[in-house]
């Protein structure tokens, strides 16, 4: 894995990784609680906005690994 | 609006948009594009009040030089306390835009244009007061022009707007009379009754509204206001008690009220004149003939042969036709006093029996919570840019508060909802940065591409819509004396615009935008847990003392549960049915109405207070059984705050009918024996304190009958937006 600080280039823009890990983030995370509540599995959490933002967290910590690896 | 109208408007703005820019960029100003930002925004919807948005937006422009001077004074070394600084203004300044009614958007203005003069990234102080005095200028110059394009091309103002709008009032009040009288007279009228309620109140905000268009714009008018002012309390609380007659009414269809009331004719048949003769009274008509003063009283001989709670409910009644008397009457004088230019001001005593006294003054909570959500926000993204520093960098902290602000005020707004709108607008205007302005060379060109944009963004959209157009145009279209175009700049802008909604997003559920519905089962909730201590007050004998605590908690009792049905009302319509397929929207406005007879019947309630302790007969015999009664509504109220949707089981609806039969023979007893040593007025008082307490407990009736049906297990599910 390379440590060394750097940017990501989208079309000539220069970006941190985290800001597109955190885009994946939300993505995904919109992407689960949609599918929690169509299959009425949202039922069972005690409290989905916060499991929600731990969606967030999880999935935009997981991109940022995978960004890194490239 | 019509077409010819929307175009007039449309063109307005978009050529004061133009000359604004043109302005700015020949006397090189700092930042052009904050006298386009002034224009574009008081332009917005509510055209009728240009002057005084203009003049708002001025006020709170150089509210915020002054609030910005400040914190860079106290903080300009030290990034946490100037992030504490400015998101405590933002707090303060998203309290007061919503709390106030006539100056939010002054509040609104101070708030952001703080933030935009601190993110400005100064050197040395003449640096800083350089972009507070530009910023302040150029709103100034922006409100101008507008202001003089609007006087001299086509001009529209809102010359007797009042007259007009007041006297479509006085024209809903009496309909609602007439209809009250029709449900005397045996007709079911009762949703023609609950439409005219509601439009009754939208006339009074309607009148409202043009007090500070007009007035802003007459002199005459402006010095009129205090009395037009005067006029609008007293239809407020005549519309209270013209609910209150329309709930109890329907509990006399067994009595013949023209008989037991033998005044009511006469009064109906006066009322119609009074109100036309109000109507002349505001048209400068010179034949305008008093209106006579009615003093109901029961025939108690023909009373007597009904039941005690019947009586109780043509005592309560009666009460309510003096009170609307008295009103129209106090209207009719504050209407007269006003054409003829007196400065006497009738105020009326009977409002201000309406408005419950409380000891202490109270934040509202609710208006808290959202300020610091806004000022939550604004720490946040301020945080973003100290620690990521992402796309859009200091603007985190600007464009984070604005947005908290404007999401604070209207928290029912969905984000996911003008996401695309935003997106798409500010793609397209990033389009115009980037193939049609580097082809420009002359102002001339640029102007007519400025006003262009806006007039497209004026004519074919409307309301929000019209807010997110003029925002791409002004934040994308970056307009320089120096004019260079980088496409990377203004695609990092897009960028962070979408990232901004997508924080938002994430942090509209610390105010559970994205989830009305638990709002509106919270609400229920404080609802009930209010009137269940408010009912824990009443009846107690004079010697009971409470802490001043618990007083406290009274009065904020008392002041917030009449504020709960409309917060539901506004909830309760942004929930999304289809994720709720067994709620409906008719269901919601039902549950709203049973509330707010509910708040009258308690206030009904409340202000028996002064007759339970004053009363012979009641400390006599009566207070035991009638607390018996209270405390079970108590406990009503106590379950339903923990589940709105619990059912009475009919067992307990039954042994309480029995011993309602019991206490009626009671009371009955009571007043005959009490009839020799007590005055007319305490057998009044009982029958007042009777008739409230059975309007309480037919409201509970009726709250449970009109919730029984609703599915509050879905509401209550769990999910996410």
């Amino acid at each position: 894995m390379n440590k060394i600080p750097h940017e990501l280039a989208l079309s000539g823009v220069y970006m941190p990784p985290s800001i597109v890990a955190f885009v994946i983030g939300v993505i995904l995370a919109i992407t689960v609680a949609k599918l929690l509540n169509r299959y009425k599995m949202s039922n069972y959490l005690y409290y989905p906005p916060i499991v929600f933002m731990a969606l967030v967290v999880i999935f935009t910590v997981i991109a940022e690994q995978v960004i890194f690896l490239f | 609006m019509q077409k010819n109208r929307r175009f007039k408007e449309a063109f307005k703005w978009g050529l004061a948009f133009a000359m604004v820019y043109g302005i700015a960029l020949k006397l090189s100003w700092m930042n052009p594009y904050w006298a386009g930002w002034a224009v574009a925004m008081i332009a917005l919807p509510t055209t009728g009040q240009t002057m005084y948005k203009g003049l708002n937006r001025m006020v709170g422009t150089v509210i915020a030089f002054f609030a910005s001077l400040f914190i860079f004074s106290m903080a300009a070394q030290d990034r946490w306390l100037f992030a504490f600084l400015g998101a405590s203004w933002i707090v303060f300044t998203t309290y007061k835009m919503i709390s106030s009614k006539n100056n939010s958007y002054l509040w609104y203005i101070a708030g952001f244009v703080c933030l935009i003069i601190l993110i400005s990234t100064p050197r040395t102080s003449e640096n800083i007061f350089n972009h507070a005095l530009f910023r302040t200028l150029e709103t100034a110059m922006g409100i101008l022009v507008y202001s003089l394009i609007t006087f001299f091309i086509w001009p529209i103002n809102n010359k007797g707007a009042i007259r007009k709008s007041a006297i479509e009032l006085l024209e809903v009040q009496l309909s609602r009379i007439q209809e009250v009288n029709s449900l005397i007279n045996g007709k079911q009228e009762l949703d023609r009754l609950m439409e005219l309620g509601q439009h009754n109140t939208q006339k009074m905000d309607q009148l409202n509204g043009f007090f500070i268009a007009e007035g802003s714009e007459n002199y005459n008018v402006y010095e009129e206001l205090p009395q037009w002012r005067n006029f609008l309390n007293i239809s407020n609380a005549l519309y209270v008690s013209q609910n209150r007659l329309e709930t109890h009414i329907k509990e006399l269809k067994n009595c013949d009220t023209y008989s037991i009331l033998p005044m009511l004719s006469d009064f109906q048949n006066e009322i119609d004149d009074r109100f036309e003769q109000m109507k002349k009274v505001i048209n400068n008509s010179t034949t305008i003939i008093q209106p006579t003063n009615y003093n109901f009283k029961i025939d108690q001989n023909l009373a007597s042969k009904h039941s005690v709670f019947e009586r109780a409910a043509l005592e309560v009644s009666k009460q309510n036709l003096q009170q609307i008397n008295d009103l129209s009457i106090d209207l009719f004088n504050c209407l007269t006093s006003l054409m003829n230019g007196s400065s006497k001001r009738i105020v009326s005593n009977k409002k201000l029996k309406h408005a419950s006294k409380t000891m202490f003054a109270f934040p509202d909570l609710d208006i808290l919570k959202r300020g610091l959500y806004a000022g939550t926000v604004t720490f946040l993204g301020f945080c973003l840019w100290i620690f990521f520093d992402p796309v859009g960098h200091i603007a985190w902290f600007s464009f984070g508060g604005t947005l908290a602000m404007m999401l604070a005020g209207t928290p029912q707004l969905k984000i996911a909802m003008v996401f695309k709108p935003i997106a798409v607008t500010f793609l397209l205007a990033m389009l115009v940065y980037i193939f049609i302005m580097p082809t420009l060379t002359t102002f001339y060109g640029l102007g007519i591409l400025l006003f262009s944009c806006l007039f497209l963004v004026g004519y074919f959209f409307t309301g929000f819509g019209q807010v997110i157009g003029s925002a791409a145009i002004v934040n994308m279209v970056m307009i320089q004396n120096q004019q260079h175009y980088d496409a990377a700049v203004v695609f990092n802008l897009y960028l962070f615009t979408l990232l901004a909604l997508l924080f938002f997003f994430a942090t509209s559920y610390l105010i559970s935008s994205a989830r009305p519905e638990k709002v509106v089962l919270k609400y229920m909730n404080h609802f009930f847990v209010d009137i269940e201590l408010i009912c824990s007050h009443l009846l107690k004998s004079p010697n009971h003392k409470i802490s001043l605590f618990k007083q406290w908690e009274l009065d904020y009792a008392r002041k917030n549960f009449r504020t709960i049905p409309s917060k539901i009302n506004s909830w309760g319509r942004s929930i999304d049915f289809q994720l709720f397929p067994n709620v409906s929207p008719n269901e919601i406005t039902n549950l709203v109405t049973t509330l707010e007879t509910l708040v009258y019947r308690i206030e009904e309630l409340n202000e028996t207070e002064q007759l339970e302790e004053q009363n012979f007969i009641l400390k006599e015999s009566l207070l035991n059984d009638l607390n018996y009664w209270n405390a079970a509504l108590e406990r009503v109220f106590a379950n339903w705050s923990k589940n709105p949707g619990a059912k009475i089981e009919e067992r307990k609806l039954e042994s309480f009918n029995d011993w309602s039969n019991k206490f009626e023979s009671k009371v009955e007893l009571s007043i005959s024996n009490a009839s020799t040593s007590a005055s007319i007025n305490e057998i009044e008082g009982v029958y007042k304190i009777l008739g409230a307490l059975r309007g309480v407990s037919e409201a509970v009736k009726l709250y449970s009958h009109n919730t029984q049906n609703m599915d509050w297990k879905q509401l209550k599910e769990e999910r996410f937006s």
